[in-house]
């Protein structure tokens, strides 16, 4: 482990009053920065220093802190989440720098995720996906017998590293294209390897490619990069899997949508 | 962007829905380029016949033209423009859609990932178009002159000296040179393009992930070396002028 240190950062920060404000970058000198800061907490110590001199702290998106409840955004040196890979932007400490680095900070950029405010942008698309795809069956009543459902532990092991899922963001930001499959992938795929998934698998991947369509975003470009910046390191191996999904559903004729639902 | 999640319906029915959606234009971006592939294999060991002699190479083309040769020909041309075209059409609807995603870009951009292949696919694919359209005026509408007539050849016998035209096309370094870089462009194209249409059409696992990506690359090479073996074989004096 690294012993504590000093840096001294010069910071290039996004801000932006508003949705309908152009926005710019804005320079901040930041001396005095502990290596063991997060790098939330290093904007913590900037937006105190800001509140100080009476200047308004830039907005940014956090939570729980530890990585795991998908808030924390941010594309640090031009990278969503910052340089080290499998972690989030409040797992990311500032030992990751040397002193007198220059960093640019800039929100996730998407057409779905419209900039709220300076680093903040609303990810609201990606629930609308979520809850485009609808319901999963379960049986109502008395609790089933355990092992039941027989589930294999490969099945189980695929499901679970797709649910690994944060709903970050991260994966659209990092896309050249704004692409949301590997968000999507990961949906579709953690239901696909459990029978309980299996009931509505075909209108459940048909609907959420329509709403990620209608969300603007763009197609997949096979390209990666999603892979490579996602926090719980969810491979791409679940965009082929939603591809698989929908081609079985639309062309097994079952990729019923809800309007052709209200039709009948 | 909509606040309501209920998609809008179109009419079609779900094939139309799905043709018209993004993954549709992805299924037929992979699918007509894995068309178009297939089509320049055969035009690949096509071209490699010119290795065989002059009478040989002429005595093909003069096939290609003839009259059994014509549902051949034809039905390769109406393939090669609807297969082209779709490419074409959806890869500028790709383009346009993907744009339009990502309207603001980043100050600073690091790519983990994404292979240079990968994020000029758009721009090898236009310059490869542009060649295709320069090829066609060389080689099949003879805009620059055409093929010379075989000395002592007498009509109506199909006269056409095409062993003549691409060894005289070649032996002038700026057309060959041309030529060899879009060829290379073609391959760069190829190198991400193979994978992409195999993961876009499902395939994808631990084994054969690594694997295709490998095809891919293989693939490509093999392709523009082929391509590129005729006006290296012109340049290196293997094709001589007869």
């Amino acid at each position: 482990m690294s012993t504590q240190a000093n840096l001294h950062l010069k910071l290039h920060v996004w801000r932006q009053k508003n949705a309908s404000d152009r926005g710019g970058f804005v320079e901040y000198d930041v001396p005095g920065v502990s290596s063991d800061m997060s790098f939330l907490e290093m904007f913590d110590v900037l937006n105190e220093r800001l509140i100080e001199k009476g200047e308004e702290p830039v907005a940014f998106d956090h939570d729980c802190r530890e990585g795991i409840c998908g808030m924390c955004s941010m594309v640090i040196n031009g990278q969503p989440h910052g340089p080290k890979r499998g972690v989030t932007t409040c797992q990311l400490h500032m030992r990751t720098f040397h002193d007198g680095q220059e960093i640019w900070v800039e929100p996730f950029r998407s057409s779905a995720f419209p900039v709220v405010k300076d680093l903040v942008v609303d990810r609201g698309a990606l629930d609308r996906m979520v809850q485009a795809g609808g319901f999963v069956s379960v049986r109502t009543g008395g609790a089933p017998d355990a092992n039941a459902t027989p589930i294999s532990k490969v099945e189980a092991d695929l499901s679970m590293d797709a649910a690994a899922c944060i709903g970050c963001g991260a994966c659209v930001a990092s896309c050249k294209n704004g692409s949301a499959a590997l968000f999507l992938g990961a949906q579709v795929s953690k239901y696909k390897h459990l029978p309980q998934g299996l009931t509505e698998r075909h209108e459940r991947v048909a609907n959420m490619m329509a709403q990620a369509d209608l969300e603007g975003f763009g197609a997949c470009g096979n390209q990666a990069e999603c892979e490579a910046v996602c926090p719980k390191e969810i491979p791409i191996r679940v965009i082929a899997e939603m591809y698989r999904e929908y081609l079985r559903s639309t062309f097994t004729g079952r990729a019923i949508g809800k309007q052709d639902r209200k039709r009948t | 962007m909509q606040a309501a999640a209920t998609p809008t319906p179109s009419a079609g029915g779900h094939v139309w829905r799905f043709l018209t959606s993004s993954l549709g234009a992805k299924v037929t971006m992979a699918l007509t380029g894995l068309g178009f592939y297939a089509w320049l294999c055969l035009h690949m060991i096509g071209n490699l016949e010119i290795f065989h002699g002059a009478h040989f190479f002429n005595g093909y083309a003069h096939f290609l033209h003839s009259n059994e040769a014509k549902p051949l020909l034809w039905g390769s041309r109406v393939y090669l423009v609807v297969v082209v075209g779709l490419h074409i059409l959806s890869g500028v609807r790709l383009w346009w859609l993907n744009r339009q995603a990502r309207a603001v870009g980043y100050r600073v951009r690091r790519w983990r990932a994404a292979s240079l292949a990968s994020r000029t696919m758009i721009w090898t694919g236009v310059a490869v178009a542009v060649f295709v359209f320069f090829h066609l005026a060389h080689f099949t509408w003879g805009w620059f002159g055409g093929a010379p007539a075989i000395a002592g050849c007498v009509p109506p016998a199909d006269c056409k000296d095409a062993y003549a035209m691409v060894h005289q096309a070649f032996t002038n370094g700026w057309v060959a040179a041309g030529y060899i870089v879009a060829m290379g462009l073609i391959g760069f194209h190829l190198w991400h393009a193979v994978w992409s249409a195999l993961q876009t059409l499902g395939l994808n696992g631990p084994k054969w992930t690594p694997f295709a990506k490998k095809l891919g690359l293989a693939l490509g090479v093999l392709l523009a070396v082929g391509f590129v073996l005729v006006p290296v074989g012109v340049l290196a004096n293997f094709i001589v002028a007869h």
